[in-house]
């Protein structure tokens, strides 16, 4: 009986012990194997592009002429996570150091990974001199140095049907003319008079767990003329998000649900509820258009318009989904020489197209037919080269991004907008003190 | 002599049973201890120690990246919590949830136990039926749930129908005034089939000459369940009264998907806001702030709980 204990409490203790050996060489594994990966000239990325077939395989194409060019420094390998995920599965990554070289990035969380030291600086040469002539939004900038360059870029835009607006009597807005407040007023006024929908304007309020609360309505915040975050020293968002633009541009919101112009929590799919003729007028990104041209039977009868000039110039979204190496990348020469390969203008013109986003070269944009002169995504490229406001570069900004999300649901919600705004500047700058005013000690 | 011996003999075989128990007691709490062992290790390992890291990180303004290192500083983080409305709405929210969802699911998953304790054919098919809801994912069934309460979704059209075109649609989970309620029917409908299993097994270990013997003395169905039934299902009721407690304090996966906290803080929970401020904003240090409080009060709760039972 004794025997039989010690046997059983040994055979535990051994079986614990092979469970513990496990998780521990698995725990240090990983970054081994990195870092052995790299001494034998073999780099990895991570892209979120699980999911998303055409972007896949615009990566592989890259990444394969890449590996099979004479003068290549390492070899390239891909994995991809679903974008939902993505974000998360980096800041664990970092935290338990398995990064890869390379990482993309979603431009305006650029700031965040360089203060964090998820990413190095782009140091190389002749990538910096590529980098430079791309458009600018193309760039994850952080304190004067770049740390992502991208492909594409994507932006915002109002759409709607000619035919609808010329019955209603409402102008159609041009890249040169945006619409003025009171011409936006009125043409929300007229849509709902018809009494054709019951909601006639779409903001995609229904999408309140990513990054479209900042990237959208942020632009109607700045031409408001107000701001998330006073960016003289990316410090406080006092005066800027509670200021009294904020305010008009806070009480505008919840009227639009005030007023039956928009539902607090619209369609999942804003883009193909437009096509149904469920909305009048979208507020939406490039990308709606990818669906218009799959299921729109009318699609030449619809139109695309710069965001409404609020008083201070139409302003549109911009930064999407950049590159960067890793600061614990082994060879970041290789991860760089890399990079500058994958921006010719063919591979940028094959990414782009892969998600109809704006490629970010001229050189591209004439290999994409619908961006080349006469195409018909040609007024993305003005709309965005004419208005686009890059999110604040600060790494506060992935935190002010959720605020933001939450204060305006809020708000449209009914909350009271003067505490609401307060509330959400309070707790950015809490944040910010928090984070020693992300700076580096 | 044969009475000494009749007497002797006993006392000799308990004292030798109680000799060899002893030196076997000795043994079986070394398998005792060691079968115990790796489910003490895991749980030190993935429960115990996190706990303590939390406790101490929330002292600190701990990010989950950060390039600058961890400091102390002292309570600031339950200062900011005490004074942001979100987290008292939170409480009230998870309060409210709980004193409804309590006795409500117990109840029902009570009737439905009793409903089906009868032994007849049909009674595994409704067993079944409500077990079903269970074994689904909490995410799929809120999703499901999302959809059912949609303005143009199914409720809505079914109160539209029986109302013949009287009803004016409503957007169940965009109202504050209704999404706190439409989520605890969708909970209690989710999770009422576990608890009737456990109200089963508590039924069917009543002996049936209980109710043989009340039957005889005139009892009806009424004063079979009130004496019989009820005070035989003691032990099975504190467990459940504490298990639905901790539960529905613990509010997460219906928030997560359906409302995010929203309309207007009406749905948010404890949980959900030490998720959001954990991950989504990566302020370690305040995010384990909350679940310290949030381990306080449960604790405070199941503390309360347990004396009120014992002292029946």
């Amino acid at each position: 009986m004794v025997r039989h204990t010690q046997q059983g409490i040994m055979r535990i203790c051994a079986a614990l012990l092979a469970a513990a050996s496990i998780l521990g060489f698995s725990g240090c594994g990983e970054a081994q194997r990195e870092a052995a990966k790299a001494n034998a000239k073999e780099i990895t990325l991570w892209t979120h592009s699980a999911g998303s077939e055409a972007e896949l395989a615009a990566d592989y194409q890259m990444i394969n002429a890449y590996n099979k060019s004479p003068n290549r420094k390492a070899t390239v390998k891909l994995q991809s996570f679903p974008q939902s995920s993505y974000n998360d599965s980096i800041i664990s990554a970092s935290s338990a150091g398995n990064l890869p070289c390379l990482v993309d990035v979603d431009q305006p969380n650029t700031p965040y990974w360089a203060w964090a030291n998820i990413l190095a600086p782009i140091s190389d040469e002749a990538l910096l001199k590529r980098a430079n002539e791309l458009m600018k939004s193309a760039k994850g900038t952080w304190n004067d140095k770049i740390y992502t360059v991208g492909y594409f870029d994507a932006t915002t835009a109002l759409f709607a049907r000619k035919s609808v607006l010329e019955k209603n009597g409402i102008r159609i807005a041009s890249v040169d003319h945006p619409w003025s407040k009171s011409e936006m007023d009125e043409a929300l006024a007229k849509l709902k008079e018809s009494g054709q929908w019951s909601y006639p304007f779409e903001i995609g309020t229904a999408d309140n767990k990513s990054e479209w609360y900042a990237y959208a309505y942020g632009p109607i915040l700045q031409s408001f003329g107000g701001d998330l975050i006073n960016r003289a020293n990316y410090q406080t968002s006092d005066g800027k998000l509670n200021g009294t633009a904020a305010k008009d541009f806070a009480h505008w919101m919840q009227n639009l649900v005030a007023k039956g112009y928009i539902s607090s929590k619209g369609g999942s799919d804003t883009a193909l509820d437009f096509v149904n003729n469920k909305s009048a007028l979208l507020y939406g990104g490039i990308w709606s258009m990818s669906t218009f041209q799959q299921y729109a039977k009318d699609y030449g009868d619809i139109v695309a318009m710069p965001l409404t000039d609020f008083g201070h110039g139409s302003v549109a979204g911009g930064g999407s989904w950049t590159v960067g190496v890793t600061s614990t990348c082994t060879n970041k020469e290789a991860a760089q020489d890399y990079l500058r390969f994958s921006l010719q203008d063919k591979y940028i013109a094959a990414m782009s197209k892969a998600g109809m986003n704006i490629p970010v070269t001229s050189g591209a944009q004439q290999l994409v037919p619908q961006f080349a002169k006469g195409g018909d995504m040609q007024v993305f490229t003005q709309i965005s080269q004419r208005y686009a406001k890059m999110r604040p570069e600060t790494p506060a900004y992935n935190f002010i991004s959720t605020e933001f999300r939450k204060t305006i649901g809020d708000i449209m919600n009914g909350a009271d907008v003067d505490s609401g705004l307060d509330k959400a500047v309070n707790h950015i700058d809490g944040n910010i003190q928090g984070a020693d005013g992300y700076t580096k000690n | 002599m044969n009475t000494a011996s009749r007497l002797d003999s006993p006392t000799i075989k308990s004292a030798a049973i109680e000799h060899k128990t002893d030196s076997e007691r000795h043994h079986e709490n070394l398998v005792g201890w060691g079968m115990l062992l790796p489910a003490c290790a895991l749980l030190l390992l993935f429960i115990g120690i996190p706990v303590l890291i939390a406790f101490g990180l929330a002292f600190t303004n701990a990010r989950t990246i950060s390039p600058n290192p961890t400091r102390l500083i002292g309570f600031s983080n339950f200062i900011r919590l005490f004074s942001d409305p979100t987290f008292w709405y939170a409480l009230r929210n998870v309060a409210i949830f709980a004193i409804v969802v309590v006795p409500v699911q117990a109840g029902l998953g009570l009737f439905l136990a009793v409903l089906i304790n009868k032994q007849v054919r049909s009674s595994v098919f409704f067993r079944t039926i409500y077990f079903l809801p269970v074994v689904t994912s909490m995410v799929v069934v809120s999703l499901l749930w999302m959809f059912i309460y949609q303005n143009d979704g199914m409720l809505n059209q079914v109160l539209d129908k029986i109302t013949f075109g009287h009803w004016q649609a409503v957007d169940w989970l965009n109202d504050p005034h209704t999404a706190m309620g439409a989520i605890i029917v969708m909970s209690i409908w989710q999770a009422v089939g576990q608890h009737m299993l456990i109200w089963l097994s508590g039924l069917q270990t009543i002996p049936g000459e209980l109710y043989e013997a009340a039957e005889l003395d005139g009892c009806d169905a009424w004063q079979q369940f009130k004496n019989v039934t009820w005070p035989c299902l003691r032990s099975t009721r504190n467990m459940i009264l504490v298990t639905i407690t901790i539960a529905a304090l613990s509010l997460f996966t219906q928030i997560n998907v359906m409302t995010q906290g929203g309309p207007r803080d009406s749905t948010t929970t404890v949980v959900f806001e030490a998720v959001r401020s954990g991950f989504q904003q990566q302020e370690m240090g305040y995010a384990s702030a909350i679940t310290l409080v949030f381990f306080l009060i449960i604790m405070l709760i199941t503390g309360v709980q347990r004396r009120l039972t014992q002292e029946r």
